[in-house]
């Protein structure tokens, strides 16, 4: 068990997500950077559906309770056990009484702490993932408060051994990637001009402060479009909206279900962990990937979360 | 490129596009018709009963389906083709006729502050408008914005209203309300911009039940005055 001493700037029990609901409204919320979640799991021996805790920025202070592993990857937060340096990327042992810190900010925007066993919670709806809009998974449906005990399950073999365990290589550097992020183009391809296309291909976007779990609302070069909305339709992850303003917002993990602005494209699967690391003001570029393209990086980065261990 | 082209309907072939490399959207058409909108319900229904290998859910919308899918266990042409065969399959005799859900209102006043508006838009007494309001059957076109949020039609053209210049920050939960040709409820307190026209104290979204959402997508509704 761990207790909660602060409870950080934006700290939520995340797994997977909820499948299967969205045609009742419901979101799948889950891990922003899936990517990092699944590291963390392998490290700490867990499943794959296992909950860990969502880091936001500035990270909370826990203290363990009982014997146990963990292992602290995506966003460098320089975390910390009593004082000392947390290697992240890394299972380690931590006895009864430690205290869990998160020192700075160094890289990145989001952590993600897993723990040999997992946190459990209540699942809703078949996930631990929480929904802050809809109240619902993780801690009653919030963020974590200080005072909040984590319920840790039982570790699957035995967590001693584990300890030391890192991440291989290809794992560790898959987010330290400066190159621009794929996108798929479409489906209201027709909303868009040929130069739209190009002046979005050749920008330079940053992330605004009013971002969130929601979504990602980037600023730059304004996308032209042609008036008129869409009839409201289903949506996907790291799909780009683009409203009559022309400024983009890509839908992430607690996006509503549906959505009635024009789809410029989608942010590939495999891209959107690096997406959700960025922090307001930080910026990128984008290139256009076909089909075939983007589904080849999703499965390199389904080899390289295999072979992560 | 500041036009709209004319909308288009072809229910027999619609349009098959990617919506990034997990997902497929069935494009019917580009109107809200009850015709297009059981043929997507028909279709969702299929997918559902025949599953493809990697078919994760789907998202109604009025005119279209989302298919979510798992690319390790099915390539986009795969779920193309699996889509296709359900289109061939399906005919819109297929509606959902499962029972009417009754939503029972409390109208006007406190819990309907724009029905005096929506009357005299339409030149009725509020009597009328409730009348009105609670006599259709309607169908539920589909859900987003929120859980359990239902996007019901078609509400008749004699009580349409426009929605709110400026959205309420406040709209209470069960809140009953038009906007344009469409009806729905508030299942929680949300801004909002839809005129509100009465209040019911029935749950649309309990994550504890089972089947979480009291409406469902292609489902019958009714509104009963109380």
């Amino acid at each position: 068990m761990f207790e909660t001493l602060e409870a950080g700037f934006m700290t939520t029990i995340q797994d997977g997500g909820r499948i299967g609901y969205q045609k009742l409204g419901i979101t799948t919320s889950g891990a922003l950077d899936e990517f990092s979640r699944r590291c963390a799991n392998a490290l700490v021996g867990n499943s794959r559906e296992a909950a860990v805790l969502e880091i936001t920025a500035s990270g909370p202070t826990l203290r363990a309770l009982s014997n146990c592993l963990i292992a602290v990857t995506g966003a460098e937060l320089a975390p910390r056990v009593n004082g000392n340096t947390l290697p992240t990327n890394m299972a380690l042992y931590v006895r009864p009484g430690s205290l869990v810190e998160f020192a700075a900010r160094e890289w990145g925007a989001r952590a993600y702490l897993a723990v040999a066993g997992g946190f459990e919670t209540p699942p809703v709806l078949g996930s631990r993932a929480t929904d802050l809009r809809a109240g619902i998974g993780g801690i009653e449906g919030r963020a974590l408060q200080a005072g909040d005990s984590l319920t840790i399950g039982t570790p699957r073999g035995d967590i001693f051994s584990r300890a030391g365990l890192t991440l291989a290589e290809r794992a560790r550097i898959f987010l330290r990637d400066d190159s621009p992020l794929s996108v798929v183009v479409g489906p209201h391809r027709d909303f868009f001009s040929d130069a739209a296309l190009q002046v979005f291909f050749g920008s330079e976007y940053r992330v605004d402060e009013a971002s969130d779990r929601m979504a990602v609302r980037l600023r730059g070069e304004k996308i032209e479009r042609r008036m008129g909305e869409i009839l409201s339709c289903g949506v996907a992850p790291g799909a780009i909206q683009v409203p009559i303003d022309g400024q983009p917002i890509v839908l992430m993990a607690d996006r509503q279900t549906t959505g009635g602005y024009p789809i410029f494209g989608c942010v590939i699967r495999a891209d959107i962990p690096r997406l959700a690391q960025k922090m307001p003001g930080e910026a990128m570029r984008f290139e256009e990937v076909s089909l075939d393209v983007a589904r080849a990086k999703y499965l390199k980065m389904e080899q390289v979360l295999e072979q992560a261990i | 490129m500041t036009e709209s082209p004319a909308p288009v309907t072809d229910l027999l072939h619609p349009t098959l596009l990617p919506l990034g490399e997990a997902a497929l959207i069935v494009e019917f058409g580009s109107t809200i018709d009850l015709a297009t909108n059981l043929r997507v319900h028909a279709l969702a229904h299929w997918l559902d009963a025949n599953p493809h290998p990697g078919y994760l859910e789907n998202t109604p919308g009025y005119a279209t389906l989302v298919v979510h899918f798992e690319p390790r266990a099915a390539r986009f042409d795969d779920i193309v083709n699996w889509t296709r065969a359900g289109l061939t399959n399906i005919h819109i005799e297929m509606a959902d006729e499962s029972p009417v859900i009754e939503i029972p209102t409390v109208y006007g006043g406190e819990f309907g502050p724009d029905l005096s508006f929506v009357a005299q838009l339409n030149r009725l007494t509020e009597r009328q408008v409730i009348e009105i309001h609670s006599t259709p059957i309607y169908r539920v076109y589909m859900l987003g914005f929120a859980p359990g949020f239902a996007y019901l039609g078609e509400l008749p053209a004699e009580v349409a209203a426009p929605r709110l210049d400026t959205p309420r920050t406040r709209v209470p939960a069960g809140s009953v309300a038009i906007a344009g040709r469409q009806t729905g409820v508030y299942p929680r307190e949300s801004p909002g911009g839809w005129r509100l026209i009465g209040r019911t104290g029935v749950r649309l979204f309990d994550a504890s039940r089972e089947s979480p959402t009291l409406l469902k997508p292609g489902g019958r509704v009714r509104f009963v005055p109380v």
